[in-house]
Parts: C-alpha cells; structure tokens; sequence
C-alpha cells in the first residue's frame, strides 16, 4: 500500500513499527540504531522497575527499558524471545524491550494524528501521536518522554 | 575586529594559553619570593609566556586579551630589565591581571566585552610608578604605525618603542597573506606566530578582516593580509631568506625623531615608512580607552609602589562582573601530552599484537594446538604490557595540582593576616588523570580548611611558644599499591570536645555514643554533614558545607580519608587512593546464580563460616545480624538483602539444580540454640508452610555447599561482612560507567564485561553499607559489644588462633598476635647451609625451623612442592616455622591442658574441630635448637630485674604459669591474683612496681582495675601493661582510655619482657 505514496521527506515520515503487548507502536527509524534479538540480558536489582536489566552492546553498557513495564502492562518473564530497540539518548544507547519488531513503513504524514485524549493519564505522554493504518492503529512514541529519567 | 571563525586556530590557541597561564601562575610566585635577586630565566620564561599569548590573541582579534597581556608584559619588562623590584603588591597586580586573563581565554567568544580598565590602569600605575619622571610620558604617548598601503595598522606606546629598539633592534611590519603565504604553503598561524618569536620580537599582530575582498571578487586573488610587528636585529635581506617571504611584504619601520614630541601626552603621532608617501590619509584613530582610562601626568604625582597595590583592590569587582555565570564556555577538548618514549613502547607493542594475530590465525587455521597455547601465552603477556603502557599515558605527576596551592596558601594567608610556609613534597608521585582532575577540589578544600582553622595567627603562635611562621606540608607518597596524600599543619589541632559538644547539640549522637569514641573517631566528626567548629563564618571556609562533600567525593573514588589531631600541635589528614580507576583487580563473587565483582581495595579478608559453626559465630542483635571475628563483632549483611533479591534458591547437595530457599534467617530459626532469632518476627514471616521438602540424612544446613562465604569489606572507616553465594575468582576488570537509568542505584559503582561478554555489575562497597544503614547498625555492634563486656561473668579467654597442620592430621595452633607474616613458598628454595634450613627473603635469609626438630611430633611431608612459613620476630630478627597447611584462624573460648602434651616447643594442647591441637612454643622451638639466640636475649634480661616486684592479674591458670614464667626468668618477683580485686588486695600489701593485668577477667576486669589504679593517688604513676587476646585496635584504644601504659599480646614474651625492663629502669 505504501508504494503510491509520495515518499518525499515532508510528506512522510518512516516509521518503525513493533509489538508491545497488543498494542502496535511506531518509532520514526532515525531514532533507531539497531534491533537486537537473543542477547544476554543482566538484571539489576535495585533499580526502577520499568528498567529491565543491562546489555553489553560492543563494549559499552546499555541499559533495557521494558516498554511493557512503562505502558503499566503485564510484563513477561521469558525476556530471551524479546526484542531490543536500540535508540540513542544524549551519549548513551538504551535498549527498549518489545515483544517483537514487525516492519518498517512509510506513513503519510495526513494519516498521522494527534494522540485522542482518552488516552491521557500517565501513559499518555510516552506518545506523540496515532498513525492510522488499514487494519490498526499504531501508536508513535515520544521518545523523549520514554527516556527520561524518573526523580 | 571580528573573531576568526577559526575552531581549530582558536583551539590550540586556547590550549597553548592555558599551559602557559598555569606556569606563569607558579613562576610569579618564585619570582615574588627571589624578591630583588631577579632570576633573570625565569623572568624571561614568564615574558615569553605572555608574550605569546599576547601574539596568539592579537592574530585571532581577541583584542582585549591583547590588551591586558600587553600591559602585564610591560610590566614583565621592567622586571626583567632590574628597573622595578618584583614587590609582593607588584606580583599580586600581575597575578590578578593573569586570572582575569585565564577567565577570558576560557570564555575566548565573549572575551572582548569584559571591562579590563581596572586590570589595566593598575599594571600601568605599576608600571609608571618605577619610572623616572622625564621617562613617564612616554607611556602615554600613543604611536601609529603603518604601511605604505595601510596605514595606522598597529599602536604602540613611545614607551614600549624606546624599550624595544634599545637593544638595536629594527623595526618591521610584515605582511602575509593568509591564504598564499600560510594556508597554502602548509603551515599555521601559530606555528608563523611562533617562528617569529623565536627569530625576534612580535610586538604586535593583527588580520586585517576589512581588506578582504567581497563574494563578488576573484578567488584566486582572494587576500588576507596578516601584519605583524616585528623587532629583529636581523637585516631585511637576512630576514626575506628566514621568513620564506618577499622583500616586497617586509616593511622597515623608520622612528627617528619621534621620542622628541612625547611632550604632548595625548597627542598620537603617525609614523610612517620612509620610503612611502601617505596617501589619501585616513582620519586618524582617536586614542584607544586606555589612554583616556590612563592617569594623565598632571595629576598623576609620582606613586609609589603601595598605591598600585590599594588600585588591586577594586580589581575583584570588575573581574566578579566580567565573568557572569551565563557566558559560554568554548568547551575545550581534553588533550594529553604524552612522552614520546611512552608512545614509541605503544607502537612496538601495537607491532607486537599484531605479530601475534597472525601467529594465532595461523596455528588456529592449520589446527595446531600447541602453537596456540604458545601464542595465547603470548598474547596474554603483550596484552599485560600494552595494558601498562597505555594505562601510563594517563598517569600524571601530582606536582601540578599540588602547585597551584602555592597560590591559594599565599592569598588566603595574607587575606587571613597569617605566615604560612608551605612545603610541597613528592610532586612526582603519579596518579591516573581522572583521580588527579576529581582530587583537585576536595584538596582545595582541606587546604583552606587547614589555613584557615588550623594554623593560628602569629600572636596566638606567639602564647604558645610556636614560631610565628606556620608550616603547612603537602605531600604524596607510595605505599602498598596506593598513593597517599598527606596534608599536615602544625596548628592549633582538632578541638574534640567542641565537636563533641556541637554534635550533642545538634543530636547526632548521643552522650553515651561519644563516650565510646576514640580520639580518632572523634577527630572524624569533622566530616559529619553541617558542622562546622570554626566560632565565627568565616570569608574563607567554615559556613558548615564541606568537610562533608570532601568525604563523600573521595569515598566515591575509593578514596579513604583519616585524621590525626593533637591539641595544640597540629593536624594531619591522610588520603588514600587507588592508582587508577579504569582497571581494577577485583574478586568476581556469585548470589542467586548473579556474578558480581567487587573492588579489591575495599577487600579486607574471605573468611568461610563452614555449616557446622553457622550457629555459634553468627548472631543476631536486634534485627541485626552480627558475626564475631577475633573478638569484635562484625556487622553482616547478605547481598541478596542488600539487593533486594525476592525468590531466594539454593542448590540441593544432590541434584545441583536451584530451588527455592526458604530461610530467612542466616541463623537458622529452627536451631534451638540461637533463642533470640525464633521469635524475631522475621523468623515468622519466612515463609514455612509453602514449600515441604523432607529432610534427608545429608541435610543441606550440614551440607558444604552451606557454608557461608563472608567478604570482609572495608567501607571507609568501618568494616562489615557480605555474604554472598560462591567466590568465582580474581580478576582485572575494565570499568564501564552504567547509564542514567541507574544513576539512582547507590549498590552499583559500575559494569563490566566479562570474558564470556556478559555483562556484571561492580558492587559499590559504600553504597551498600549505605543502602543498609550499615553505619546504625556498626554503632549498634559497638555498644552491644560494650554491653556484653560489662556483663561478662567471666569465664575463659577468647584466643585468636591460627590453626595449622604439620605432619598430616596433626593439629597445632599458635597465637595470632605474635605472627609478622604468613608466607607461602616453595619446597625447593629452602637451602641448607651449616645443617640449618634457611631461604632467601625479601633481601636477606630468612632461618626456618620446624616444630618436629624440638618436640616429638610427627614429621612433615616434605615431598610436597610447597609449603608455609609463619614469620615472626625474635631476639632482634624475622625467624620462620614451617607448617605444611594453614587450616583456619579462630577465635575460641578454650581450656588450655598444659599438663598431657607438655614439652619443649609445646605449650599445651586443647580441643578445636574435634581435634587434640598443640599450641606451639615459638621461643621454645628457636630457643631449643638455637640456644645462643635465647642467650642473646636472657644475657639483656639478667642485667636488670632483681629486687622489683611485678604484679600479673591473670584468671586462667594456663596463661598465669606462662607469664609468671616469663618474669621470674627475667629476674623479677612475680606475685599473682586471679583477678581485679584480688589484685588491689595484693597492690595494698605488697610493695609492687609494674601491673601486668590481663582484660577480661571475672569479678573485675582489667580496664575496670586500671581505672581504679589511677584513681588511687599512691598508685597513679604506677605502670599498668595489659596483656590480652584480644587483638584489635578498638581495643586498644579502650585500654588506652582506661590508663593502660601498654597492650600487649599473651605469650609475646619479648615484647612483654622488653616493655617490663623498659618501664623498671624508669621506675
């Protein structure tokens, strides 16, 4: 469906679409660095809860945000089939755990709409808007809210 | 003129500055205090300094830079000409005018809208207050200069321009272009800059931005002209062949006559080259503000040096405004100057590596195991030394940080009317870059503290007959792998009871928590948050702030702080730090199957609890969990607790797989023995009934894989234990920092990637006894322990042993408190020379003897490849006793038998893990087989002793025989009593002249009998010697409060001897 569309960059916005919990969300792709499956994960206790552990990412520590956790889902406990959204925040990288990674699309900018205020409360804020597609709605996160830093 | 939108240029530029402003600083000093006797080189290294920097600003348009460096030099000038006395109110003059200076470059972008007037008028009263009076207008009288083409390029002072052709220099103007004289012949501006500086003199440079042409004109004939004033005594044909410039682009500069119309100070003349007619001549520049801010001759009576030392001191005011806090900062790139020697070792070793891939991918590809052992062998050596090497360019001298207190001590002793003599030693003392930056502060820190509370003003030095010069030492030395720094004054000390006093009043601590304190722990207060003893705030330090941070920044580098302080004599603060942070030795622990690493440096000891003696050695108090480890009580904490581990496990003996633990307790509740843990609530909560399991006959509370492996740590200034799972092994670790996520998490002090690529988090020692209130709970330990010592009923001694094997299943124990050194070395250095084993040890030989020699004991195996050798001293020396293997160090309660295995070199025998062990007669064993060594010893002995009477206080019969033993062998009189009350019945009766007492005793302990001696006006001078088991310096420090003269340990029949003799002769 995407091939009609005019792909210039004003337009369109290349979104990366992937599952967290039932609810499908769209990152912009220029924010992603990679997409990593399978990796060794290392608990750290203590710390916030949405925060599900680190990874060795060539040499440097990342830490691995539970997007289920954030989204005050039900987390699973079998982290080896999920995936990790590398985005970079300031000069660290951040892992987002999602249950899985589908595609990347090119979303017309006319399709994408502000966040419907229903919506609102404290999960709210992680996203930016709504992308609509055929056969769902794709929720764009505010990766800055996502990555702050809670007090 | 606008900045040059150069970063690089400004870069280096800025760089450069900095390394030269951090010299001039200290140089100044050196100067000031050489006072008339002018070190002309150094003089002349300050001036070069400035010079440059004045040459660097001029070219990238930091014009006031410019300015103020111009006024310091011509200050500088006069120094160095010997025409002015470099004057403590001259230096503090060029001192501000170079922090202004820094400040500036640092902000280099905004550099040209801060007000220097005050800077400036300063250094030029300085300046015209040295000269003679015919000569002062010359400083006002402005001079322009130019070319042909441009005229009124450059503006100098008549001053400065008699000053420089005095030494007949010739005067040019230089004109590059930027683009085809530099750009494109592939050299700098700084680097043309530096040229010049050294071929002569740049008086002045600038780039001409207004001549450059516009978009519209044609590149190739693109220009910027960049002049330079420059003094040389070179000829101009010299000078075309040593720039490497045409003839055309050098202008001589003709000033004949000149001087002559210096009358008219405000007049500015122009001066123009000989051979040119001015053309269209440009209005003239109406005289920079200097020279309406400059005190015009009139008014300006001859002043003397002090009145341009009062001009400082508005200075502040300006230089507080010219530095707003909302000026960016050119961040600057840190840059590491590195030997080249270091460099060409990196290279060979970057070879090195290298060769070794290929001989790995070559032995690898072609299967050849052997070759890869060989080249892992090898790659694990290159690997150490590229390691080192790398790890040395980032090790830097303290001496630069130390250096710049030569400033701060200097300022704040005049502001504080004090004399400060500061000495700085071991300025070569290297120390990692990152620690040496984060070290600066807290320094700073102590250091004003120590000027300002510490050393007195001179009257007060005066009352109490110190000199009225202070003596403030810095310095920095090795010591066991860390560097320490040492900051010492001999001031007024520590006033503990004012700390104590404030503390109480601030409720921090109780009364009787202070009571318990040493006068160390005391002195420590000064670190507690939001105190401060000083009685007025002063300008300098004492708002309350500080102290405090001072410690928690050098806890964060692993630093350990201590104090020493004496009322009246001085103050000395130690910190120890660790070499380097980026790579650290560390012990890799496991707890639920988790991998952790923990800092070697904040490990103290392992010891290993086995399951069988859980029950004695590790108790609760409160909710506390405590465990006794010779004779003090060490707070516990298990790490699953600390982090919060939820769903404990354990690995069953039989099936190695994880299940869940059920106990909460470290205790075990459903031991009857520990009464106080089952009804601990905690013991309730446990969650019993979830799991039934049955227990089998190799239960796995008895189980090995049951013991508790406990991490003696050292969190600053206390100890505790943590008990983790599994001890995996030592390793180096690379340091990675964690992210901002886990800022929070006070446990962790960073990550590291393991060899297999897991990551692991590194424990954070403070944090974790912070995290747990450790500090509470130490506090706790220690009164509970003062406690439980004045309800003791008494009973046998707690000994500190350390268990030993000789021959196989032949247990023998000897006492901790007299043994230097465990060594381990190896069966085939022992050498026999003269029929006695000796090796060769730290420099010299070491005698060894073995207990089988003296007594009849069973032999030791001596086909196995190594052994121990158990270092202590006597008669003056290090002797060794060999033992096959080391079992354990104990603390026990135990009845020593000193009747059924008695013999020469055995003491006694006792009962420890079910076994007879014989406690060993160290003296016994050396005096046996070398007699003369004991005769060496008794010959000292016999001179003295007969006639005194010692008294020994001692309640068990095995150590009472032994020490009575010790002092009638030395030729005294010994009279004993069983305990403190016998013992002042026998004080009354007796005419006595020493006390030996030992400390835990039934009915009246030592310290209490102690006590009471000194109370008793007959007795308060007589010498009171504890003797104990008891090993600690909390101890120590109880016994020294109650009046003990010395504390000694049981059976050091040396020392005990020495100190006896020592303290007759006194009495």
């Amino acid at each position: 469906m995407q091939e009609s569309m005019d792909k210039s960059p004003s337009n369109t916005q290349e979104l990366a679409i992937f599952q967290v919990g039932d609810m499908p969300c769209g990152l912009d792709t220029s924010l992603v660095r990679e997409i990593i499956k399978n990796t060794q994960l290392t608990k750290v206790h203590l710390a916030p809860d949405y925060v599900r552990g680190v990874i060795n990412l060539r040499g440097e520590i990342a830490t691995v945000i539970d997007l289920r956790k954030k989204f005050s889902m039900e987390t699973v406990d079998d982290g080896e089939n999920m995936e990790i959204v590398v985005v970079k925040s300031g000069s660290e990288n951040i892992g987002l755990m999602v249950d899985r990674v589908r595609d990347v699309v090119w979303a017309d900018r006319k399709e994408i709409t502000p966040p419907p205020s229903n919506i609102g409360g404290v999960t709210g804020i992680f996203f930016s808007g709504i992308f609509k597609m055929k056969t769902e709605l794709v929720s764009i996160l505010n990766s800055e809210e996502l990555l702050k830093t809670e007090e | 003129m606008p900045l040059i939108d150069d970063d690089e240029t400004l870069q280096a530029f800025i760089e450069e500055s900095k390394e030269h402003l951090d010299g001039i600083e200290s140089d100044l000093l050196a100067i000031e205090e050489g006072g008339a006797n002018i070190d002309t080189e150094l003089v002349n290294k300050v001036f070069r300094a400035v010079h440059s920097l004045k040459g660097g600003a001029g070219f990238l348009g930091l014009d006031k830079v410019k300015e103020l460096a111009h006024s310091s030099e011509n200050l500088m000038n006069l120094i160095r000409n010997e025409e002015l006395v470099p004057t403590p109110a001259v230096v503090s003059t060029l001192l501000d005018a170079t922090d202004l200076l820094g400040n500036m470059i640092d902000s280099a972008s905004t550099s040209n809208d801060v007000d220097i007037s005050s800077h400036v008028e300063a250094l030029q009263n300085a300046v015209s207050s040295s000269l003679d009076e015919e000569e002062k207008p010359s400083l006002e009288n402005n001079i322009l200069l130019g070319t042909e083409n441009f005229s009124n390029l450059f503006e100098i002072t008549q001053f400065e321009l008699n000053n420089t052709l005095k030494g007949g220099n010739n005067l040019f103007i230089l004109e590059y272009d930027l683009i085809s004289d530099i750009e494109q012949q592939g050299k700098t501006p700084m680097a043309v800059i530096k040229e010049l500086q050294q071929t002569g003199q740049l008086l002045d440079s600038k780039v001409d931005i207004t001549r450059v042409g516009d978009l519209d004109s044609d590149l190739s004939e693109m220009h910027i002209p960049f002049f330079a004033l420059f003094a040389t005594i070179m000829e101009i044909d010299l000078l075309t062949g040593f720039l490497g410039i045409d003839a055309s682009q050098i202008h001589p500069v003709e000033t004949t006559g000149s001087p002559a119309a210096a009358t008219e100070p405000q007049e500015v003349e122009e001066v123009v080259p000989q051979e040119s007619v001015p053309q269209t001549p440009e209005p003239v520049i109406p005289a920079p503000e200097t020279v309406e801010v400059a005190p015009s001759p009139t008014e300006s009576v001859p002043e003397p040096p002090a009145p341009a030392a009062e001009k400082k001191k508005p200075a502040p005011s300006p230089k507080a405004n010219s530095t707003p806090k909302e000026m960016p900062k050119i961040k600057t790139e840190t840059n590491l100057r590195v030997n080249v020697k270091i460099l060409d070792n990196l290279m060979t070793l970057a070879g090195e590596l290298v060769l070794t891939r290929n001989q790995l991918v070559q032995a690898v590809s072609s299967r050849n195991q052997q070759g890869v052992d060989t080249v892992s062998q090898r790659l694990d050596l290159v690997t150490s030394e590229l390691q080192e090497a790398i790890m040395s360019t980032r090790m830097q001298p303290i001496g630069n940080t130390f250096n710049k207190f030569k400033r701060v001590v200097r300022d704040l002793s005049k502001n504080l009317g004090k004399q400060i003599d500061l000495i700085i030693e071991g300025e070569e003392v290297e120390l990692d870059k990152t620690i040496i930056e984060a070290i600066g502060d807290p320094l700073t820190h102590l250091v004003r503290n120590s000027v300002d509370h510490g050393i007195e003003t001179p009257d007060k030095r005066a009352l109490s007959n110190k000199p009225a010069e202070g003596t403030l030492r810095l310095s920095a030395f090795h010591e066991g792998g860390q560097v320490i720094i040492e900051i010492q004054d001999d001031g007024a000390g520590i006033n503990t009871e004012r700390l104590k006093a404030k503390v109480l009043e601030m409720g921090l601590f109780d009364r009787a928590q202070l009571e318990s304190m040493s006068h160390k722990e005391l002195a420590k207060l000064i670190f507690t948050p939001g105190l401060s003893t000083a009685k007025e705030v002063t300008d300098v330090s004492g708002r309350g702030v500080g102290m405090d941070v001072v410690h928690t920044n050098l806890s964060k580098l692993g630093g350990v702080i201590d104090v020493e302080t004496a009322m009246g004599t001085g103050t000395t603060i130690s910190i120890k730090l660790p070499l380097t942070l980026a790579i650290i030795p560390s012990l890799i622990v496991t707890c639920q199957q988790e991998r952790f690493a923990i800092p070697q440096v904040n490990l103290v000891e392992l010891v290993r609890v086995p399951a069988s003696q859980i029950k004695e050695r590790i108790e609760k108090i409160g909710d506390a969990l405590v465990m006794r480890l010779r004779g003090e009580l060490l707070p516990l904490v298990h790490l699953r607790d600390a982090l919060e581990i939820k769903d404990w496990t354990y690995i069953t003996p039989g099936s190695q797989e994880p299940q869940k633990d059920r106990r909460s307790n470290i205790c075990d509740p459903r031991g009857n023995i520990l009464d106080e843990s089952v009804d601990s609530p905690a013991a309730e909560e446990s969650p019993n009934t979830e799991f039934e399991e049955k227990r089998s006959g190799d239960d796995r509370r008895t189980s090995p894989l049951s013991a508790y492996n406990i991490l003696v740590l050292s969190a600053g200034d206390f100890h505790y234990g943590l008990i983790v799972d599994q001890l995996l092994d030592s390793e180096e670790i690379v340091v990675k920092p964690l992210g901002s996520h886990l800022r929070n998490c006070k446990c962790y002090a960073g990550a590291t990637i393991q060899g297999d690529g897991r990551v692991a988090l590194i424990l954070d020692v403070v944090g974790i006894s912070s995290q747990m209130n450790l500090n509470m709970v130490a506090e706790k330990v220690n009164s509970q322990m003062l406690h439980q010592k004045e309800n003791k009923s008494g009973g046998e001694d707690s000994q500190s042993l350390l268990i030993v094997m000789n021959a196989p299943e032949e247990q023998m124990a000897i006492p901790l408190g007299l043994i230097s050194r465990i060594e381990r070395i190896k069966t085939n250095d022992i050498i026999i020379t003269a029929g006695r084993r000796n090796i060769q040890y730290r420099d010299g030989t070491l005698s060894l003897f073995g207990v089988e020699e003296v007594a009849n004991v069973g032999l030791r195996d001596e086909a196995s490849e190594s052994c121990y050798v158990i270092v202590f001293p006597m008669a003056g020396r290090e002797v060794g006793i060999l033992a096959s293997e080391i079992v354990d160090i104990l603390d026990a309660k135990i009845t020593i038998d000193d009747v059924t295995h008695k013999q020469p070199g055995i003491l006694g025998s006792m009962i420890i893990f079910d076994k007879i062990t014989l406690l060993v007669d160290l003296y016994g064993v050396v005096s046996t087989v070398m007699p003369e060594w004991a005769a060496l010893t008794a010959a000292k002995e016999s001179e003295t002793g007969d006639g005194y009477n010692v008294l020994v206080v001692e309640d068990s019969k095995f150590f009472m025989n032994q020490i009575v033993n010790f002092v009638t062998e030395a030729g005294y009189t010994a009279y004993s009593a069983e305990d403190g009350i016998e013992a002042l019945q026998v004080l009354e009766e007796e005419n006595i002249q020493l006390v030996l007492t030992d400390i835990e005793m039934p009915n009246m302990d030592g310290l209490e009998l102690t006590r009471r001696i000194r109370q008793d006006p007959n007795f308060k001078a007589l010498p009171v010697i504890a003797v104990t088991s008891v090993a600690g310096e909390a101890a120590e420090e109880r016994g020294r409060d109650a009046g003990v003269d010395e504390y000694l340990i049981k059976l050091d029949r040396e020392q005990i001897v020495k100190k006896m003799d020592y303290y007759m002769k006194g009495a």
